[in-house]
């Protein structure tokens, strides 16, 4: 039987780790929650609550410290969201072997991430040829750069690009109970050009509000434990109000470098999902 | 950043920064009454647990919280108004930037985060 100072230990290390890649940390909870003898179904349901704690208490410190994009992640929320509500549409309406096909394209998005990013992985700053639609939405920004001690300017490109693949992120999150971070930083960095630290701040700012449309759905679905809820909120509250001090001070190429090792584990579990349902 | 984006972002960042502090408070108050009621740390999973949400979308959870919370504060109450606290959070980030671009009359944005409060709004309900 799980207790609290457990599920409160192993959602403080998911905060943490997640407010410094940019992910909710259900990839992390849910997995080991499981392994210690919980029903999956009621560590989904409690870890899409957790996701939210993990937003807010990371995005408060960065959306202050300038490091969230915030017009860009309300922008890239329009496809998310409503790419969450077909998401969760969809897992109440396909079989389990379409099922497959969906865990299997989600391992092959993330593959294609892992190999895009590992390429870049030495690159701290990034500079982008800012196209007309992104001049349009005023997608840019800057921060102070702890490590390089400058304010470091950035633009981003290719909005129109990014839609769509945030669009299939939001479906991810719908359909498996998770933020979805891993989705939505690669697309950031890749397609939009983001500065490492930019996208995982602004990822920890969307992912709360793709995780607030998905968690409504645990509600009506008798699985939702609040006690379990409430700890793990508590334990990522925590966690990520701890990392959200770290990111600041980390370089760009040691948050790809922690970002590529989750997104390894997020591959595994999505091919093994794909798996067992074959 | 500009002045006009630092007061959206100061203004987003005291709401999640208030949100976060009122719901860990609610619910470490409802865990630890729990714990001095049963003196036990563990996490019963059954049908029959007080702590099980029984259905109903989101609305009807705040809703009935809000109503239990005046009738009497136990445990469960608390954790729930935390709960409920920490998902309206988000939530109402997303009403002050539709507010605040309004204000601004940045009616491209605007547009934009009336949309996302319109889905989430309608995913809060509709699930």
């Amino acid at each position: 039987m799980i207790d609290i100072t457990t599920a409160l230990l192993v959602s403080v290390f998911a905060g943490f780790v997640g407010s410094l890649v940019g992910l909710g940390g259900a990839v992390i909870i849910t997995p080991v929650l499981t392994f210690l003898g919980l029903d999956i179904r009621l560590a989904i349901a409690a870890s899409m609550v957790a996701i939210i704690a993990t937003s807010s208490g990371s995005a408060s410190s960065y959306v202050r410290g300038g490091l969230s994009n915030i017009r860009a992640a309300f922008y890239l929320e329009i496809f998310t969201a409503v790419g969450a509500v077909i998401g969760a549409l969809i897992t109440s309406r396909i079989t389990p072997n379409e099922e497959v096909y969906l865990y299997f394209f989600f391992a092959a998005f993330l593959m294609t991430s892992f190999y895009g990013i590992f390429g870049r992985r030495n690159r701290e700053f990034s500079n982008v040829k800012q196209d007309g639609f992104a001049r349009w939405l005023g997608l840019e920004g800057s921060y102070f750069d702890k490590p390089s001690g400058r304010t470091v300017d950035y633009k981003l490109t290719r909005p129109a690009a990014a839609g769509p693949g945030m669009f299939v992120a939001g479906i991810a999150a719908g359909m498996l109970g998770i933020g979805a971070g891993g989705f939505k930083v690669s697309i950031h960095e890749l397609i939009m050009g983001m500065p490492s630290k930019v996208s995982t701040a602004t990822s920890n700012f969307i992912i709360g509000m793709t995780a607030l449309a998905g968690a409504s759905v645990y509600f009506d679905s008798g699985l939702l434990y609040l006690n379990l809820a409430a700890t793990l909120a508590i334990g990522t509250t925590i966690g990520s109000t701890a990392g959200a001090r770290v990111l600041p001070r980390l370089r760009n190429r040691t948050v790809k470098a922690l970002f590529l090792v989750v997104l390894g584990v997020l591959i595994v579990q999505m091919v093994y999902k794909g798996a067992t349902l074959v | 950043m500009n002045v006009r984006s630092s007061f959206l972002q100061l203004g987003i960042s005291w709401i999640l920064r208030i949100g976060v502090v009122l719901s860990v408070i609610f619910e470490a108050s409802g865990l630890l009454l729990n714990y001095f009621q049963t003196g036990s740390t563990s996490l019963g999973f059954t049908d029959q647990s007080l702590w099980r949400v029984r259905g109903g979308n989101f609305f009807d959870f705040a809703y009935s919280t809000a109503g239990s919370v005046f009738a009497g504060i136990t445990a469960v109450e608390l954790v729930s108004l935390g709960i409920a606290t920490l998902m309206f959070t988000p939530y109402f980030r997303v009403i002050a930037a539709v507010f605040y671009y309004s204000v601004e009359k940045d009616w491209k944005y605007a547009a934009i985060t009336v949309f996302v409060f319109a889905v989430i709004t309608t995913a809060l309900f509709v699930f």
